[in-house]
């Protein structure tokens, strides 16, 4: 299992539209994948699970998967991360 | 699934327990709370003044608070002021978060020594039996192992059933066919299980997508606005677990049809009834989760088809030899016709 902390950079914090990007990512991803805010863990795939958690500009994430292909998922979440819109 | 929690390292502020439970308890604020604001509550369980009076702390466990009634409120007011002063002094260390007295009100001299040594005091007018079991009631849910999960929440016929799957299994859509059969919904997507007692209660997370279920193609759908207050609930006992598994992925070499042997989950401790159901395209799982819901509330009433029928061939496998003698009469009749 993957861990990865990440900071987000969007300005407008993870509202839907952003969410619906990582929600793409995480789909394509064959594997699990679980995001987690403070004590509060959601199944990545699901976009309301990840709404739910209210992720602002600046929350730290933390991102814990396993599957296939991880390095080359954690680098795209990496770079939608790093967006700033 | 793994529910062992990060079993709480929480710890509660004061200031927010007196907030909290203000409304009930109507707090009286006896010494000043200047800097005391942050002592913190560590534990669930009060202890025993009695025993902290006597002098005897060696089972005080950090941060628990103490309930005082009259009986070691008055051994306590017995003492002379010298007594009370070492006891006080012998305590200091503990950093007890509060003392909370109730019954009849302290006069302010009786509590300067705790206002000396930095002990917050309050006072509720509510009977000691109540406010120890609302005190208990708040710290149980505030301490208690909690644990978020991927699935939907439903009360079904009052059963508490939690559907859980992989994504894009369809969860969301048996919820639709449910809500449409007029059953309830607690929460779609993310589904926080906590145990009371021996009991878990499952509930969703307050905030703007509180009831809503995202439904592929069709996207958010707001089923308070949808469907009416009635198709909601706030929480729920979790009391069946529903598992959909893709039809391709189950062993049907191994797969007990008859649910023979009833399977559970372990939650905290506490075995839930779970049941797996394989997903193919010409299954109405609505109907199907339906009479899960149905089978629970039979068997909880002590009917299982089960033991009905084990128990039928054994109370017929004595008059065999009647049965035979009939099946025998009945060859020689359709023989003879």
């Amino acid at each position: 299992m993957l861990e990865k902390k990440f900071t987000v950079k969007n300005k407008h914090g993870l509202h839907l539209r952003p969410a619906t990007e990582f929600i793409k990512i995480t789909a394509c991803f064959k594997g699990e994948v679980y995001l987690a805010k403070g004590d509060v863990e959601v199944n990545a795939k699901s976009i309301l699970g990840l709404l739910t958690l209210g992720i602002d500009y600046e929350d730290e994430v933390i991102i814990r998967c396993t599957g296939e292909g991880e390095d080359d998922f954690i680098r795209n979440l990496q770079e939608f991360f790093n967006k700033e819109e | 699934m793994d529910y062992t929690s990060k079993r709480t390292n929480k710890t509660l502020n004061l200031g927010t327990f007196i907030k909290d439970l203000q409304g009930y308890l109507q707090f009286d604020l006896l010494t000043s709370l200047k800097r005391l604001e942050a002592r913190k509550i560590k534990t669930a369980e009060p202890g025993q003044p009695g025993l902290l009076f006597l002098g005897y702390f060696k089972n005080h466990q950090p941060g628990q608070l103490y309930v005082i009634d009259n009986s070691p409120r008055s051994y306590y007011h017995q003492l002379n002021r010298e007594l009370k002063k070492k006891l006080l002094m012998s305590v200091q260390h503990l950093k007890i978060p509060v003392f909370i007295f109730c019954g009849k009100k302290p006069e302010r001299p009786e509590i300067r020594l705790f206002e000396k040594y930095n002990f917050p005091v309050l006072f509720t007018p509510i009977s000691r039996k109540d406010v120890s079991s609302k005190i208990e009631r708040y710290l149980n849910f505030f301490f208690a192992e909690k644990k978020s999960v991927h699935g939907v929440l439903m009360d079904i016929f009052g059963v508490g059933l939690l559907i859980r799957g992989e994504s894009g299994i369809g969860k969301s859509e048996v919820a639709l066919d449910l809500l449409d059969k007029r059953h309830r919904l607690i929460s779609d997507d993310l589904v926080i299980l906590h145990k009371q007692e021996d009991f878990i209660i499952g509930y969703g997370r307050t905030s703007h997508f509180s009831f809503h279920v995202e439904a592929r193609g069709v996207g958010l759908i707001d089923i308070r606005n949808l469907f009416g207050i009635k198709s909601i609930r706030m929480k729920k006992r979790v009391e069946v677990i529903v598992e959909l598994v893709k039809g391709d992925m189950i062993d049907f070499k191994t797969f007990d049809r008859l649910r023979l042997e009833p399977s559970f989950e372990n939650i905290f401790n506490v075995e839930i009834p779970k049941y797996t159901i394989p997903v193919t395209y010409s299954k109405n799982l609505a109907n199907i989760v339906e009479v899960i819901a149905l089978s629970h509330i039979a068997n909880i009433m002590g009917e299982n088809p089960v033991a009905t029928i084990n128990r039928k061939i054994a109370e017929s496998s004595g008059k065999r030899e009647k049965g035979d003698a009939f099946i025998d009469k009945l060859d020689f009749i359709i023989d003879n016709e």
